[in-house]
């Protein structure tokens, strides 16, 4: 079945329900980084479980042993002694945060202590349930919840208790009594119905008793939108898991709960799946169909048996958070104050809030993800929102389990050709209803049959509609050709500088090592190329002695010598393959050849593949020079840095592409190994690679001799490379519900129609990102679906179908856009664009696109979806760490200015982020930072009897360092172990195997191996984050003088460094143009206000009331729009933040530079004590000046009479100053008021039309005529034109007016009309003037002009 | 009644006019027929279908790059041979598509041979209708101008 050619090598970290009980089950378990399945499938698999319940619950009391209800003490403790849970609650708007300490640099994280005590709660729940499960045979199904629950609730003991109560101590059941009981039907019920009850009730205000719950928005089981499980959602999750709960009990039939209608759709469904089906329907991709695959399960249950145990609970909760997801999702975060934002563990994919039953089936996050969670109903919604839109797909990832169909019919729907998935509905038993198109269809014959449970007439228990990931072998109306064998070409550059790398001993030693695990059938064809300034072909022809080497040195015409002998079977000519791959790094050592004639090559490479496709491996160590496809050296070397703008990102010939073009149409695909210490032009070659849709590997300096951590890297690399699954001559074909549509796609691949990607090879490693908008209104939706679907080639000749389908709620409000947004995958789709837009545009263009993006979010959250203004950046909970994201963005290398990068890396850099699937992004864009010299097993996890430790990530700071610790730093290619100068002597010798810190080597790229326990955690540690990914990462260990410092210190990215802004002042900048914006947008309400009024006076009617909040000028697509770009990388001056912030920040500053004084990382110390110290200085300043001003008020008013009446004047002004807005954040720059070029156009016009008036048409209308169409109309786009930062004028009207008594308040009203109607005045007078002067002149001249 | 230089530009031109509307007529069937896809899975996923695909588009899309810089060329002739009329009105109208083509032009893709429409990213949908709209637009214009310019050639033939 499928799982034989599974390379699972990566798929390990993927299954977080793998983990065992931990030795020490009170710590808070950081969520296994495979978080993406642990929402659903930790869930269902505990069905799995069923049976083997007892013993679950058997050891709980053992370990805890307490009696039923000992567990109200710790619960008490709970609720008062732990800060960080109360504070977390307060994340409803109407309640303040205590305010915590803010931005602690230096203090200890509160994290680390605090949520112990929850957990141990949860903990100690368990024996309180385990009284129950005798009681009912049906309780069993949800056991770890049940028991989990049943603990919680503090007040009322009794078992069936719900947590609603926790919440509500009282007896008020209101939460979740929205959703009726749903029979179960036969079908599932189409979601169009009874759905949207179950999808939205509306939240319960779960908070703690007092706090000021608003109804809030529905978004009950959004599942941990960037929730680290770390702050408090603990005790969320705890609701969560009583909800649920009671739903089960309800089956379960126990005494009746509190909440008759509380049952959860699932808790009808999973009873009543047939007994044979029952252990498949575990997680999303949990195999349900062949019955060979049915063992399985049984294998998993070890691992799902201890995950009930305690120390899961962490990640389950995190999972199950149902109920009160939605406040914790937009829980407003002011970035300014918190600092701990980083989740303890990876963070996870918000879950779509759906109704249990289609989110149970709903797909892996890992595999397939949408930026918004929740869609938003309409285009104009989605521009509102300034997010992008779009999906981010890894559709071959290796999978763990996967259901294989084989069918001779594949059902799909009749008109898009939609395969039959979970989400589709029946309407009855012979029809079912696509949910892309909306096509009534019918259910074939052969689908009645369910071939799981042997049972006839259930279609809708077909593993087709039971999984969202599954894979149909296609029958043989989808091949018309046979299907292709695997064939590998090795094109080999042995050029002198490639003989000196000494890459190919590796090359060849791989393959040899290899050969019988390369993927294929008995028909799977091998050949080889090398070239210099000419091309060799071997000749492997079966019956030969030994290899042939046929040079062909013509390269204008490039012709095959022996066509059909240069690729062989594999199998038949084992042995000269064999013989060749041990002689090929001989044959070349002597050459002095240094010419490379790549082009020509890879032409020959098409030549010999173009009649059966296959892959082709390139292998070249330097540019290109000879024949076709030669390039130049484009890069300057010294402009690295200082370059405003990088150029040369685009390809500087076109025959990369072309050829590209051409393999793709003959389902060739070219993977390219860059081994190269100079520079080789990667943009100009990488085409080769991006639209055949291979892969790009580079090794920068690679020498066998000098580098021997690269080289490990490459055999590491290579091995996985030559072993690992691989899909031929596929498609892929995305669909997506009528009304949305895909514009644009990123990766690497060939466009072939615009919905279906040309991939002649598809490999497990790459993902895709796909941009989409909103055609048609989605208003009569509940949800909507996306399909991709995968045709390939497997290498055993079987054409195969991968289906993969995502469901997702629309949504109508803003806040519930924002609250489904994943910040993740938001960031992986900008990166894609922005590397898009630095192609087409530029540089600069793009990190100006990202800050943007950033900026445009939040100012659209805090303006739009919060109710309550507070000082600060505010961001809601799931985007908090956006800005930090698009900062590291800014920081790295493909995108940085300022810091020395070549050329090469930053493409190289850029690739990546177009193809790398998103997990493997996310560490290559935000590094994680681990302390790893005082690794335990406290929350380690377990997996195959590895104890794995789980260290915190830190923030990416030097102040997270310190001197007497060693920090690893993960940035997905590379890692790095840091050692403090005054580390731990233990940890240099236990783990290092050095006697003391002066002993460790300047390079030092693996841990030697000792047998004491610090040196297995550590190497466990890192073996385990090497696993997790399909390359290789590098470890480098280094120490002060360490030459890889200066990368270190690069990926620290929260810090200032010469040329980037600091986090903090990255969010000071943010802060600062949102602010603006919202001054801007205010002023713009304003100004409607008064044109209303103005437009009533006139008579005239304003059709547009919307467009006040639409900012003019926008570009209809959210993305990148660079309209209002403001430079913002020249460092900014600290713009106005609160007297507060800004001392306890400065405060803390200090206190933590003092702190660091003496850490080894100077340079950056000093860095953050020059920053610190400006800080301190403007905000002294500040106070000051603010003091000296009142000061002067005071003496001053007393002086004179009038004096009197012109401070209450400036008090007037003042207030004026803070309803408009204007400035309300800046107050402190006075920018130049710039030069208001509408004003200047506005009056060389009425110059222009009085002279034309008296010219030409004075004779036939009224001279005023035109006018006052001018002006009318200038009035219509008044607000369509921008309008500079204006000045408070004191003009003499409104001094006399405030004098009056008119108040203030009145005045700034009508003040915005009255300066219009002063533009309107001062336009006719210029006008009058103009015509008048005009008709002087004329009857001076007498012309004869009418 | 007279043949003047600006009454041979407007017969000229509106002859260049009328093959203009025939370039643009082909650009939009050429979009169409990329557009248009065989929705018939066992068609679309044959890999020789593939080839005849890419083919295909690889052709439209070179077919399309030849007629870029005609079509531009013989717009920016209308503006000279304008300019040389003295005919400031005709002039006039046309500088807006001229400096259009131009900026078009400019920002082409960076890489050598092509001038734009580059198979790469020509299916994506966004480029693809915005394509299409520039057509549609652009055709409507030749329209109109060809029938202006045919009443300016009968207007300068005919006045004086």
């Amino acid at each position: 079945m499928s799982n034989s050619g599974y390379n699972s090598q990566n798929g390990a970290g993927g299954q977080p329900y793998t983990n065992g009980p931990s030795p020490n089950p009170v710590v808070l378990q950081p969520p296994g980084q495979g978080y993406g399945m642990a929402g659903q499938p930790l869930y269902s698999n505990q069905i799995p479980a069923k049976t083997p319940l007892p013993p679950v619950n058997a050891p709980a009391p053992g370990l805890y042993n307490s009696g039923p209800y000992q567990n109200a003490p710790p619960l008490s403790t709970y609720q008062h002694a732990t800060p960080t849970s109360a504070s977390a609650q307060s994340f409803y708007p109407g309640s303040q945060n205590p305010p915590q300490p803010a931005w602690q640099y230096g203090v200890p994280p509160p994290r680390g202590a605090a949520p112990l005590r929850p957990v141990g709660n949860h903990v100690t729940s368990v024996p309180s349930s385990a009284p129950t499960p005798p009681s009912s045979s049906g309780y069993s199904v949800a056991p770890p919840f049940a028991s989990h629950n049943a603990s919680h609730p503090p007040g009322p003991p009794p078992p069936p208790v719900s947590l609603n109560s926790y919440a509500h101590p009282g007896p008020t059941p209101p939460s979740m009594s929205p959703v009726p009981p749903q029979p179960y039907l036969p079908g599932r019920p189409p979601y169009a119905g009874p759905a949207p009850p179950a999808m939205r009730p509306t939240a319960p205000p779960t908070g703690a008793p007092g706090s000021a719950t608003p109804p809030s928005p529905h978004h009950p089981q959004h599942e941990g939108a960037g929730q680290p499980p770390g702050l408090g959602d603990v005790t969320k999750a705890a609701h969560a898991f009583d909800h649920l709960e009671t739903g089960v009990k309800h089956i379960a039939g126990l005494p009746p709960p509190p909440l008759p209608g509380a049952n959860r759709p699932m808790g009808h469904s999973y009873p009543t799946l047939p007994p044979g089906y029952q252990n498949m329907a575990g997680p999303p991709n949990a195999s349900s169909v062949p019955p060979g695959q049915q063992p399985y399960s049984p294998a998993a249950q070890p691992y799902q048996q201890p995950s009930v145990g305690p120390a899961q609970l962490s990640p389950s909760m995190a999972a199950m958070s149902l109920q009160t997801q939605t406040p914790e999702a937009l829980r407003v975060v002011n970035l300014l104050q918190e600092r701990n934002l980083l989740p303890q563990g990876a963070t996870p994919a918000p879950t779509p809030c759906l109704p249990q039953d289609l989110q149970r089936v709903n797909c892996n996050p890992e595999v397939f993800r949408c930026t918004l969670s929740s869609i938003p109903q309409t285009q104009s919604l989605l521009n509102k929102a300034k997010l992008p839109l779009g999906l981010l797909l890894h559709p071959f990832k290796d999978l763990s389990q996967l259901p294989v169909v084989t069918s001779s019919t594949i059902v799909r729907c009749r008109s898009c050709r939609t395969y039959i998935n979970p989400f589709v509905s029946f309407l009855d038993q012979r029809r079912w209803k696509c949910n892309l198109c909306y096509r009534v269809n019918d259910v074939p014959e052969e689908f009645m049959y369910n071939p799981v449970s042997r049972s006839y007439g259930e279609p809708h228990k077909r593993p087709e509609v039971q999984n969202p990931t599954i894979e149909f072998i296609a029958p043989s109306e989808y091949m018309l050709r046979p299907p292709q064998p695997a064939v590998y070409l090795f094109v080999l550059d042995v050029s002198h500088n490639a003989v000196e790398t000494g890459y190919l001993d590796v090359v060849c030693q791989s393959l040899l090592d290899n050969l019988s695990t390369l993927p294929g059938d008995t028909r799977t064809k091998i050949g080889f190329i090398t070239f210099d300034s000419t091309i060799h072909f071997y000749n492997l022809q079966e019956g030969l002695s030994q290899p042939q080497m046929l040079v062909v040195s013509d390269l204008d015409d490039i012709f095959l010598p022996t066509p059909d002998s240069l690729l062989v079977n594999l199998n038949e000519c084992k042995e000269l393959v064999q013989d060749l791959l041990k002689a090929l790094p001989q044959m070349f050592v002597k050459t002095m050849e240094t010419q490379s004639a790549l082009g020509p090559a890879l032409q020959s490479a098409f030549k010999l593949l173009s009649a059966t496709g296959g892959r082709v491996s390139v292998f070249q160590t330097q540019l290109p020079s000879h024949g076709v496809g030669a390039l130049k050296s484009r890069e300057d070397p010294n402009l690295r840095a200082s370059a405003k703008d990088i150029q040369h990102l685009s390809p500087a010939t076109d025959f990369y592409k072309k050829l590209a073009l051409d393999c793709s149409g003959q389902q060739v695909a070219v993977d390219l190994f860059l081994l190269s210490g100079q520079y080789c032009d990667l943009a100009s070659l990488g085409c080769i690679s991006r639209y055949s849709a291979g892969s790009i590997y580079y090794y920068p300096s690679y020498h066998h001799q000098h580098n021997p951590a690269q080289v490990e890297c490459f055999q590491k690399d290579l091995k996985r490379y030559i072993t690992r699954k691989i899909g031929f001559e596929a498609v892929m074909r995305i669909r997506c519900t009528k009304g949305l549509s895909i514009h644009t796609f990123h990766g690497n691949f060939f466009v072939r129609s615009t919905d279906l990607l040309s991939l002649p090879n598809v490999n497990p490693d790459a993902g895709f990102a796909v941009q989409m908008s909103i055609e048609e209104n989605l208003v009569d939706m509940q949800v909507v679906s996306f399909q991709a679907a995968l045709l390939y080639t497997s290498s055993k000749g079987e054409r195969r179908i991968r289906v993969h389908t995502m469901c997702l709620p629309v949504v109508n409000s803003l806040s519930d856009i924002f609250a489904g947004a994943d910040v993740q995958a938001i960031t992986g789709l900008l990166a894609s664009m922005a590397v898009d837009r630095s192609v087409t545009a530029s540089l600069s263009d793009a990190r100006d696109a990202m800050t943007n993006a950033s900026i445009d979010s939040l100012s659209v959250f805090r303006s739009s979806v919060l109710t309550i203004q507070q000082p600060g950046l505010l961001a809601p909970r799931c985007l908090c760490l956006f800005p930090l994201y698009i900062l590291a963005l800014l920081k790295q290398k493909a995108f940085r200015t300022g810091t020395s990068t070549r050329l090469d890396d930053r493409v190289y850099a850029m690739c990546q982020l177009k193809y790398q699937p998103l997990s493997y992004l996310m560490l290559m864009i935000h590094p994680s930072l681990y302390r790893v010299d005082d690794l335990t097993d406290e929350g380690a996890l377990n997996v195959s009897e590895r104890t794995i430790p789980q260290p915190r990530i830190l923030q990416l700071s030097v102040e997270r360092l310190t001197r007497d610790g060693a920090f690893l730093m993960d940035t997905g290619s590379v890692m790095y172990l840091w050692v403090g100068k005054n580390c731990n002597p233990n940890f240099l010798v236990q783990v290092l195997g050095v006697p003391n810190y002066a002993a460790v080597p300047q390079s030092m790229n693996q841990l030697p191996e000792l047998d004491t326990a610090e040196s297995i955690r550590t190497r466990t540690f890192i073996g385990w984050l090497r696993e997790q990914r399909p390359f290789f990462p590098i470890l480098h260990v280094i120490r002060d003088e360490s030459q890889q410092k200066a990368g270190f210190m690069q990926n620290l990215i929260e810090d200032r460094t010469e040329s980037a802004l600091s986090y903090y002042e990255f969010l000071l900048h943010l802060q600062q143009q949102v602010s603006k914006r919202r001054a801007e947008v205010r002023r713009r309400k304003l100004l409607m206000n008064s044109e209303d009024r103005m437009n009533r006076i006139v008579g005239y009617s304003k059709n547009d009331g919307e467009s006040n909040v639409d900012r003019p000028g926008m570009k209809p697509r959210f993305h990148l729009d660079l309209d209002r770009t403001e430079p913002w990388s020249t460092p900014v001056p600290s713009g106005r933040l609160s007297p507060f912030a800004t001392a306890v920040t400065s405060s803390n500053h200090h206190g933590e530079v003092l702190e660091r004084r003496g850490s080894p990382v100077l340079e950056s110390g000093d860095m953050l004590i020059g920053d610190v110290e400006e800080e301190v200085a403007t905000g002294a300043l500040r106070q000051r000046s603010q003091g000296e001003m009142q000061g002067d008020g005071v003496s001053r008013s007393p002086r004179r009479g009038l004096q009197k009446y012109l401070s209450r004047f400036d008090d007037a002004m003042r207030l004026r100053g803070q309803v408009a807005g204007a400035k309300s954040s800046q107050d402190s720059n006075s920018e130049p008021e710039e030069l208001d070029s509408f004003r200047l156009f506005r009056l060389f016009g009425s110059v222009i039309l009085a002279i034309a008036v008296r010219v030409f048409v004075c004779k036939y209308l009224s001279i005023f005529a035109p006018f006052l169409t001018l002006q009318l109309a200038y009035m219509g786009l008044y607000k369509y034109f921008p309008k500079g930062e204006k000045k408070k004028k004191t003009t003499v009207l409104t001094a006399a007016l405030l004098l009056s008594g008119i108040p203030a308040e009145v005045i700034n009203r009508s003040m915005d009309t009255y300066s219009k109607m002063g533009d309107v005045f001062t336009d006719l007078c210029v006008y009058f003037f103009t015509f008048i002067m005009c008709h002087e002149i004329l009857l001076l001249f007498g012309s004869e002009i009418p | 009644m007279a043949f003047t230089f600006a009454a041979f530009c407007y017969m000229l031109t509106l002859v260049l006019c009328a093959s203009l509307i025939f370039f643009i007529i082909w650009h939009i069937t050429a979009f169409d027929d990329l557009r248009q896809d065989f929705k018939n899975p066992i068609d679309q996923c044959n890999p020789a279908r593939a080839r005849e695909r890419i083919r295909n588009i690889e052709r439209i899309c070179n077919l399309l790059r030849t007629l870029v810089v005609p079509e531009y060329c013989i717009h920016g002739l209308f503006c000279l041979m304008f300019m040389c009329a003295a005919e400031w009105v005709t002039l006039g109208l046309n500088i807006p598509l001229l400096l259009y083509h131009l900026w078009r032009y400019f920002h082409r893709p960076a890489d050598g041979s092509e001038v734009m429409y580059d198979p790469v990213s020509i299916m994506n949908a966004d480029i693809l209708s915005y394509c299409q709209k520039e057509s549609w637009c652009k055709l409507g214009f030749y329209l109109l101008s060809f029938f202006y310019y045919l009443y300016s050639m009968v207007y300068t033939l005919v006045s004086f």
